[in-house]
């Protein structure tokens, strides 16, 4: 499912917010889960939430009004795509928002 | 005498078959026929050698075979016989040729060269009317049967004045170097295998015509159910050609004494007579009884006996499960089975038992002869006492026919025996003799008639076969190799340090082995118990080096199929004494498998230690994945000399019979001084090998020869045999060879489409192409 | 007192949440079917059955159906007072035809969704239920074998419920056993044939719900090979239809009696007399029992959902009742101090018995849903092997559907009686009949015994195991995902072991069963428990991930996802180490079962 986080930050602004904030939320992850991230570009994240035998894997991109993205929400978790997505883009604003 | 070369006139199927075999059997052979083209005067013969080298199935075990027969004329190199120590003549059956023929013969032969004639109508003493007394003591029948190769049959027939050393001789390089066995028949029409062959088929054919049985059904009741082909009776005859059939009927009828039960039953029916004229004369005409209809879409119809049209080809009748194992059951069984099954069999096994005392002596020669000659399971006799001998003389009486006189002299008794542990039959003196076999003849079955086995597990044996030898036996259905057989092999080894000398791996089924318990490995995969097969592989890596590595002599004697694991146990062997016709191969890539039971380190080594190829990591590597990426399965003993699956220094028995013992000498030849060999190191070429095998798969596929899963296949094959991640500076060491084979092969059990293709093979019997 | 409010929540979460990834994937066929769609249908059901089904359940058995002679000669048979009304309803609505596909005039309803509606109709009123039930069955086997003139004559208004069905098998002498009936069909020479035989346990033989019963009927051919080799499937109605179409001659068919019955009482259990009743054959000569076998596969999953349907009836009448009857105090303390006593639900026994039943019905509703998903995808799967390996997971379920969710309806049923106490034993609390109508459920449509010989001697060794890879490779990929540590880690160790125990079962079974057919005979019922509970177990196992996803990212609904994980851990607890209990049983073989000589006994 497509997600997209306006903003108004500005790519590089947005990026660095997102690094500071990226450790932190590995640590809230629900349910006791782990978070693993990787930059594949300059503006480009993929991360990987592991939660009770499931992996959800996320790609976003940094533009430079908003963060778009992708989560690949296994079938097993069909009927929380919703869910899952809302914690991504309240995330994703938690750590925009956090100077 | 010895034969050291052998002349062959007549290069027709038989005569050229004939000297194929002679040739596989590594004796140089030479090939005569008549002129037919001025111009290129051997061109007959040459013909005759270029078709065999195409012929299917194959008449040559190897490319070498081949060379050595010498092809040539009768007017122009009649008098290379002279170089020869036995002539075979195999031309038209015509009296006047044949005489011609024996004439000039008689002059250019050496003194004490045998001469014999294939012939099947002709009796012998017409034959050598009018030669001297020197060639009618060299003058014998060899019958041979179609194809030479592979039918084990030889009919041999002396003459009054023939030598017996020299017929001893003969009959003794048949035995050993042809592979066949041979029966001592009298000069009588048909001999013996034709004499109740031609009888059996035409009361078949007459029986089903009178009762209205169809093809099918006739072919149904009269196949497998009494351990015929299951071609039973009219499949059978458009393979041998239906225009046969009034030939053989208007030479019997000919020949045979009046008052043989031939004649009441000789007649020729006008619908086969109208269908040899339409050209239906069977698989080698445009279709027989059978045929395939292209233009409905190949399908395969059957003729109706009672209307001369073809339909689609019918589901035979059903035949009760009881009647298809128990032949006292099929010839009771209600409506046309039973009625049919006992409307062949009375007559057959009738006439076949008449034949005692004036065809033949011996029970024995007339059951060999049928058993040999058209395949049967059971000769006559055997089927007289499936039926009880009692209850068939019985019913004989009953319905007015009268009873052999042999069956009178058996009295109810069975025709065979097992007394004391030895196999007997029947003699015409009333008495019980016991079966004696060639000089030489070692068979398991005797074995295991007088002895018990030293260890039994339920896919297993182990049976001391003397001289302190140990025979491993598989016995599971298909000789199937599973956790079983393995556990003989792991009691063998304490036993034969213990207490024997040598271990033999042998058995008498109809295949060495077709490889593992497929059926039980995929029932452990559908149920996701990959603990267990985890367990059938690595179970089998530890019995198999355990076998290698073993303190006494491993001989592997394989015959018939050899595969997969089959294969691997030869591989592991010290060494290998096989039929000539073995099949043996890695097949596993065919069911989205690679070998698990060590085939790939010791393909590996097989051609790094051959000396005709040159050095190099990647040689021995790059070989042995084309042979098992490919499943190549050698077409006999000789091919799989020449492909690698055996060393140069493994032996071949041409005789069915012998392989065992051949194999126990040749154990025993290697206990002196014996020692295990040592485990192997190896250096692979890690990524850069595998770089270069995944090319040659890439243009496989662009060919259309591999599909998309065999290239996922022949890349874990290719992880394994470069080593996996091992580079060309580390030791692989047969251990880590051994956990790169298992870990593949348990990434491909996993894998669903190796789950369809095995699945598919087992519930087909062929290969999956996904 | 019979209680009964449909458990919509719980099938919501069947149908919508717990089986997204068993593969089987999306339906084309069914894009319409939205949640929200399903819900509404949902909803819809459950009034009907609570409001016009369930009120008729009591009665219903109290009175019992009317078999009665007339001056004329006729009988008729006059089913409880209601039940003509509730059928009307029933049909107009257009419940009785929801799965049959539209081209035959159906709603064309998934069947993942039909189950849920059928439990809802048993759970209301199982009696009821047969009626539509069994002209569904003969639906089901005209759609797939009768010729086109059939179909075009009788079709069409009995998938309206203009017109009802019966399978006329079960001959005196012979139930389990048809090869050996004797009802006889003779050819008249113009298509038809003249039927003539007595019938035993046919279900609404004779009913006053519609104007005309289409009888399928087993029968023998005059030239019939002996046994089942030789049985024929014909169309015999009460009334032969006229050139409209409409009922026209009373044909040669009579129910001679009703039986009196420990259960389903208003579900009539006729004695059909055939004396020359014209009828038509269906199929082809001699393969009856194929046709016969199709519809019998279709109602063996219904038969289940029978025992399901009471299963949760007797469940909430039992919840009722422990809430409402107040004796002693809870064990840890008076719970309500103000009250007399405290309800009984305090007390663990009690406990113990509510949460057994609770966790079976949830359980089977969670089999039935997966099932029912992969009935459609046998239908309407996206490629072959998908198809394909629906159908091999239908047909390994189907015996345990049957066999085990009948076993549990009738123990949840019983155990809702023992929950009233003396009361339960009385009639007026309604729920001793949940127990009388369960008990049929484990006998017809192949008795319990037999499922699990055709799931022990049939399916298992079928392609060396081919059906058991759709039921064994997803929940062995599940275990090896999901193990670790983590929250799950118990419950997955649980399931790991339970499975372990099946895995094992199953080899012996086939190992031993090959050489000893009387073997897997002997091992058979405990396996088919033994897959039952692995079956829940990993559906609970995946109900509890979910749960706990759900939980964890902050759902609304916090007390049924925690119920369920409750519920879940109670079965996990208490009901899943039978199958420790289960291999050992099978693991001692057929010796001790079979030992004792005949006239021991």
């Amino acid at each position: 499912m497509e997600i997209s986080i306006p903003h108004s930050l500005g790519r590089d602004e947005a990026k660095r917010r997102i690094e500071v904030g990226l450790p932190k939320l590995a640590a809230h992850i629900p349910g006791g889960g782990t978070m693993s991230s990787a930059w594949t570009g300059d503006y480009a994240l993929e991360m990987v939430i592991k939660a009770l035998g499931q992996t959800i894997p996320v790609a976003l991109a940094i533009e430079d009004a908003a963060l778009t993205g992708e989560v690949k929400v296994p079938a097993f978790l069909k009927m929380m795509a919703g869910q899952i997505g809302d914690f991504v883009k309240v995330s994703a604003g938690k750590m925009l928002d956090k100077e | 005498m010895t034969i050291s070369k052998v002349c062959v006139i007549g290069a027709g199927t038989m005569g050229a078959g004939i000297a194929a075999q002679v040739a596989n059997a590594g004796v140089p052979v030479l090939l005569l026929d008549i002129v037919r083209d001025e111009a290129d005067r051997s061109s007959v013969a040459k013909g005759a050698l270029e078709r065999l080298k195409k012929a299917e199935p194959a008449a040559f075990m190897s490319k070498a075979a081949a060379r050595l027969v010498e092809t040539g004329n009768i007017e122009d190199d009649l008098a290379k016989v002279a170089e020869c120590d036995w002539v075979i003549e195999a031309i038209i059956e015509r009296i006047d040729l044949k005489h011609a023929l024996y004439a000039k013969l008689e002059a250019v032969r050496k003194p004490g060269t045998a001469v014999s004639s294939n012939t099947s109508t002709i009796p012998l003493e017409k034959l050598i009317e009018g030669r001297s007394e020197a060639f009618r003591r060299d003058f014998l029948i060899t019958h041979f049967f179609n194809p030479p190769r592979y039918m084990r049959l030889l009919e041999v027939v002396a003459g009054k004045d023939s030598d017996p050393a020299l017929v001893a001789s003969v009959s003794d390089f048949a035995d050993r170097a042809l592979g066949k066995s041979v029966v001592v028949a009298k000069d009588t029409p048909g001999f013996l295998a034709n004499r109740v062959g031609t009888f059996w088929l035409q009361v078949a054919f007459n029986a089903a015509f009178d009762l209205g049985v169809s093809v099918e059904d006739a072919d149904a009741i009269g196949g497998k159910p009494m351990g015929i082909p299951k071609t039973g009776i009219f499949g059978l005859v458009d393979l041998v050609g239906i225009d046969l059939m009034p030939h053989l009927k208007v030479s019997m009828s000919a020949t045979l004494p009046a008052g043989d039960p031939y004649h009441a039953i000789a007649k020729d029916h006008p619908l086969i007579l109208k269908m040899i004229e339409d050209g239906y004369t069977g698989r080698k005409g445009k279709g027989g009884f059978y045929r395939i209809n292209k233009e409905a879409g190949k399908v395969k119809e059957a003729i109706n006996l009672q209307t001369g049209d073809y339909a689609k080809a019918k589901k035979p009748v059903s035949i009760p499960s009881v009647a298809q194992k128990d032949l006292r059951a099929l010839v009771l069984a209600k409506g046309i089975v039973g009625a049919y099954a006992w409307a062949v069999l009375g007559p057959t096994l009738s006439y076949a038992a008449g034949l005692i005392g004036e065809a033949s002596d011996d029970i024995l020669a007339i059951d060999t002869a049928m058993k040999l000659g058209y395949n049967w399971k059971y000769g006559p006799f055997e089927l007289i006492d499936r039926l009880g001998s009692a209850e068939f003389a019985a019913r004989l009486e009953a319905e007015g026919n009268a009873v052999p006189e042999i069956v009178k002299l058996a009295a109810g008794r069975p025709f065979y025996r097992v007394e004391g542990g030895v196999r007997e039959y029947l003699g015409t003196d009333g008495a019980y003799h016991p079966v004696v076999r060639p000089e030489g003849v070692l068979l398991l079955e005797d074995i295991k008639a007088a002895s018990k086995p030293l260890v039994k597990t339920a896919s297993a044996a182990l049976w001391d076969i003397g001289d302190g030898v140990v025979c491993l036996e598989f016995t599971g259905k298909m000789n199937a190799l599973d956790g079983e057989v393995m556990k003989a092999i792991e009691k063998a080894i304490p036993l034969v340090q213990e207490s024997y000398k040598a271990l033999v791996v042998y058995n008498e089924g109809s295949n060495f082995s077709a490889g593992a318990n497929l059926g039980l490995a995929l029932f452990a995969m559908n149920i996701a118990a990959w603990g267990e097969v985890e367990k059938l592989v690595t179970g089998g890596q530890k019995a198999y080096k355990a076998l290698k590595y073993a303190p006494f002599p491993v001989v592997a004697a394989p015959f018939g199929m050899a595969l997969g694991g089959g294969c691997e146990i030869c591989l592991n062997a010290d060494a290998v004494q096989a039929h000539a016709e073995t099949y043996i191969g890695l097949v596993e890539c065919g069911v989205g498998l690679i070998p698990g039971w060590g085939g790939c380190g010791e393909m590996i080594e097989r051609f790094r230690d051959d000396p005709k190829l040159p050095k190099g990591p990647m040689v021995a590597v790059s070989k042995a994945f084309e042979t098992i990426s490919t499943a190549t399965v050698a077409k006999s003993a000789a091919n799989a000399k020449e492909i690698g699956y055996f060393r140069p220094t493994d032996g071949i028995t041409m005789n069915r019979d012998r392989l065992l013992a051949d194999a126990k000498t040749r154990a025993l030849a290697l206990v002196e001084g014996y020692t295990p060999p040592t485990p192997p190191t190896f250096r692979l070429p890690g990524a850069g090998g595998r770089a270069a095998l995944d090319l040659a798969v890439r243009s496989f596929a662009a060919q259309g020869k591999a599909t998309p899963y065999d290239q996922v296949v022949a890349g874990k094959l290719a992880w394994v045999l470069t080593g996996g991640e091992a580079d060309l500076v580390d030791t692989v060491t047969e251990e880590q060879m051994l956990a790169l084979e298992a870990g593949q092969f348990m990434t491909l059990v996993r894998d669903e489409r190796t789950v369809a293709r095995v699945e598919h093979m087992l519930t087909t019997g062929k290969p999956l192409r996904n | 007192m019979q209680t009964y409010k449909a458990p919509l929540r719980d099938m919501r979460f069947v149908l919508n949440e717990l089986h997204n990834d068993d593969g089987f994937g999306d339906l084309p066929a069914h894009e319409e079917f939205t949640p929200d769609l399903v819900d509404a249908v949902l909803e819809e059901a459950a009034k009907i059955c609570e409001d016009v089904l369930l009120p008729l359940n009591r009665s219903g058995d109290e009175e019992g159906c009317h078999w009665e002679r007339h001056a004329d000669g006729t009988t008729t048979v006059r089913t409880p007072e209601g039940f003509k009304d509730a059928y009307d309803q029933f049909v107009q609505n257009g419940w009785n035809a929801l799965v049959t596909p539209p081209e035959f005039g159906g709603q064309g309803l998934p069947e993942s969704l039909g189950k849920m509606v059928e439990e809802m109709i048993c759970a209301a009123n199982v009696s009821f239920s047969l009626y539509p039930g069994l002209t569904n069955g003969a639906i089901c086997a005209l759609t797939a074998y009768a010729s086109d003139e059939l179909k075009a004559a009788y079709l069409h208004k009995m998938v309206s419920g203009q017109w009802s069905g019966t399978m006329c098998l079960t001959e005196a002498h012979c139930g389990t056993d048809l090869g050996l009936l004797r009802t006889k069909a003779d050819p008249v020479g113009d298509g038809s044939y003249k039927i003539n035989g007595a019938k035993i346990f046919i279900s609404a033989g004779e009913q006053d719900l519609t104007e005309n019963i289409i009888h399928l009927v087993l029968a023998r051919l005059p030239d019939a090979p002996a046994g089942v080799k030789g049985i024929s499937l014909f169309l015999v109605p009460k009334f032969v239809p006229d050139d409209a179409g409409d009922p026209g001659a009373r044909n040669g068919v009579t129910c001679t009696a009703i039986e009196h019955k420990m259960g389903i009482k208003a579900s009539a259990t006729c004695q059909m007399q055939f004396e020359d009743s014209i009828g038509w054959l269906v199929g082809q000569p001699h393969k009856g029992m194929e046709a016969m076998f199709t519809m019998m596969n279709a109602e063996r999953v219904g038969v289940g959902i029978q025992g399901l349907g009471i299963g949760e009836a007797a469940y909430q009448s039992a919840v009722w009742y422990a809430k409402d009857r107040l004796q002693s105090r809870s064990l840890s303390g008076a719970k309500y101090p103000e009250k007399p006593a405290d309800p009984i639900i305090v007390h663990p026994d009690v406990r113990r018995m509510l949460m057994t039943m609770r966790a079976y019905n949830e359980g089977c509703r969670a089999i039935s849903g997966w099932v029912g998903r992969a009935l459609d995808a046998e239908k309407h799967g996206a490629d072959a092997q998908t198809r394909a390996r629906a159908k091999d997971f239908v047909a390994l379920m189907t015996p345990v559907v049957k066999a085990m969710f009948t076993d549990l309806g009738l123990e949840s049923a019983s155990l809702s009686v023992q929950t009233y106490g003396g009361h339960g034993f009385i009639r007026e609390s309604g729920v001793e009949q949940y127990m009388r109508d369960a008990r049929i459920a484990m006998i017809y449509e192949g008795t319990n015994g037999i499922q699990a010989l055709d799931l022990v001697g049939r399916k298992l060794p079928t392609d060396m195991g081919r059906l058991l890879r759709s039921f064994f490779h997803p929940v062995s990929a599940f275990i090896e995902e999901s193990k670790g540590e983590g929250p799950m880690q118990k419950m997955i160790e649980g399931l790991e072991r339970a499975f372990g125990a099946l895995q094992l079962s199953t080899a012996t079974i086939a190992e031993r069963g090959m050489k000893d057919p009387e073997e897997a005979g002997a091992a058979a019922t405990d396996y088919l428990r033994l897959l039952g509970l692995v079956a829940m177990a990993y559906c609970f196992a995946k109900s509890v991930k979910i749960a706990g996803f759900q939980l964890a990212f902050g759902t609304q609904e916090k007390e049924f996802y925690q119920a369920k994980i409750n519920t879940a851990t109670f079965f996990y607890d208490r009901i899943l180490p039978q199958s420790a209990a289960l291999f050992l049983a099978i693991k001692s073989g057929k010796g001790s079962t079979m030992a004792m000589p005949e006239d021991a006994f």
